[in-house]
C-alpha cells in the first residue's frame, strides 16, 4: 500500500507542473483507506453503508467547522488580498 | 614568582611543555589577561613539579633561557592549581538563580528606551495578527474541545480523528472565494468516494459469504481482505494518475 502510494507520487510523475498536494485527492484517499482497512472485518449484522456513512458525516462536520471559522473569524476576501497585500506589509492586517 | 613576573612581563609560550588539557585558547587568554581560567578538561599532570616552584621562589631575574622556560611553566602550574582549588571551593549554584542572573546582566536599557520612544501603534494589531496567522488551526482545536463532551463522543465514536484531520486539511485561512472553490471541490470528491467504498465493501462481503462456512463466526476472511486490498490499490493508483494529469485540481 505504501509502495503504491509512493510510486505514482514521487517516482513516475516528476514532470508534474504544480508539485503541490491535491487536497481533494488526499481526502478521497483517506476515506477509501479507512473504509478498506476497517470495513471488511465488520460482521454481517452491520449494514454495508454504515462505515462510509459515518465517514461522510465526519467529513461534513469538519467542513462545517472550517467554513464557520473561515466566515466568522477575521473574514478575508480575495479582493482585499489582491488589492491590499501587494502594497503593504504583514502588519497592515488590521486594514483587511 | 613576583620577581619573575615583574621582570618578564610577556611570558614566552613557545617551547614550553604544556600540561595536558591546556589548549591554544587558554594560552591566548593567559597572554592577554594574565588570569588563567581553565575549565577542568580532565586529569592534569604538572610538568615542572617541585623544581619549578623552588626556582620561582628563589627569583631568577637574570636566568638563561632554559630556566626561564621552567619558571614560566611553574607559574602556569601554580595558577592552574589555584584555579582547581577555586573550582573545588565554589559551591554549586542553582540553575534557576544562574538563569535569573543572566537575564539581569543581559538586560539592555537602550532597548527599553527604544520601546518607550517608538511604541507599537496599538495593542490590537499583534493580537489580530496572531489570530490571523493561527486561524487555520482553529477548526481542529474546536472539534477536539467538542470531542471531550460525552454526547459528542458517543455520537461520533472512535472515528473522531478523521474530523480533526479533515478540518485541518480544509485550510480555513484561505480567502473566501478560494475557500469556497476548494470546499465545493472537496465535497464533490468526498461524495464520489463514498459510493466507491460502498461498492468495494459490498464486493468484500459477497466474497466472504461465498468462501466462509455458514456456521463460521470468524471476523477475518482472506478473500474479503484481498478484494478490499485490490479495490484500495486500484483506487490509489487511479487517483494519483488523475492528480498528475489534471493539475488544475492542485489546490494550495
Amino acid at each position: 500500500m505504501f509502495l503504491e502510494l509512493y510510486i505514482p507520487r514521487f517516482a513516475l510523475f516528476k514532470e508534474q507542473r504544480h508539485p503541490a498536494l491535491t487536497i481533494s485527492v488526499v481526502m478521497w484517499s483517506i476515506l477509501t483507506n479507512v473504509s478498506f482497512t476497517l470495513g471488511y472485518i465488520l460482521p454481517d449484522a452491520v449494514p454495508i453503508y454504515y462505515l462510509p456513512k459515518r465517514l461522510l458525516i465526519n467529513y461534513l462536520i469538519a467542513f462545517g467547522l472550517a467554513t464557520g471559522v473561515n466566515f466568522v473569524v477575521l473574514p478575508v476576501t480575495s479582493r482585499k488580498i489582491f488589492f491590499v497585500l501587494p502594497n503593504s506589509s504583514i502588519t497592515d492586517i488590521a486594514f483587511l | 614568582m613576583a620577581k619573575a613576573s615583574s621582570t618578564y612581563d610577556i611570558i614566552e609560550v613557545g617551547p614550553i611543555t604544556m600540561p595536558s588539557g591546556f589548549t591554544v585558547s587558554d594560552l591566548i587568554r593567559l597572554r592577554y589577561t594574565k588570569t588563567l581560567q581553565v575549565l577542568p578538561y580532565g586529569p592534569r599532570t604538572m610538568s615542572s613539579g617541585g623544581k619549578g616552584i623552588d626556582l620561582a621562589e628563589g627569583g631568577h631575574a637574570d636566568a638563561d633561557a632554559t630556566t626561564l622556560k621552567t619558571s614560566s611553566s611553574a607559574v602556569m602550574g601554580q595558577q592552574m592549581a589555584a584555579v582547581d582549588d577555586a573550582l573545588e571551593q565554589t559551591p554549586q549554584q542553582n540553575w534557576i538563580i544562574a538563569w535569573i542572573k543572566g537575564q539581569i546582566t543581559g538586560f539592555s536599557f537602550p532597548l527599553v528606551l527604544m520601546a518607550i520612544k517608538f511604541p507599537p501603534p496599538s495593542l490590537l494589531v499583534p493580537l489580530q495578527l496572531t489570530v490571523f496567522v493561527s486561524r487555520a488551526s482553529l477548526p481542529p482545536i474546536i472539534f477536539l474541545a467538542m470531542y471531550r463532551s460525552t454526547p459528542v463522543a458517543n455520537e461520533i465514536g472512535s472515528l473522531g480523528y478523521i474530523v480533526a484531520i479533515i478540518a485541518s486539511l480544509q485550510f480555513a485561512m484561505q480567502p473566501r472565494s478560494k475557500y469556497l472553490q476548494s470546499l465545493l471541490q472537496n465535497i464533490i470528491f468526498t461524495c464520489a468516494a463514498v459510493p466507491y467504498s460502498i461498492l468495494g465493501l459490498y464486493c468484500a462481503r459477497v466474497a466472504r459469504q461465498h468462501t466462509q462456512a455458514p456456521g463460521d463466526r470468524n471476523r477475518y476472511n482472506s478473500s474479503a481482505a484481498a478484494v478490499s486490498a485490490i479495490f484500495l490499490f486500484v483506487n490509489v493508483y487511479a487517483l494519483n494518475v488523475f492528480r498528475a494529469v489534471y493539475s488544475p485540481f492542485c489546490v494550495v
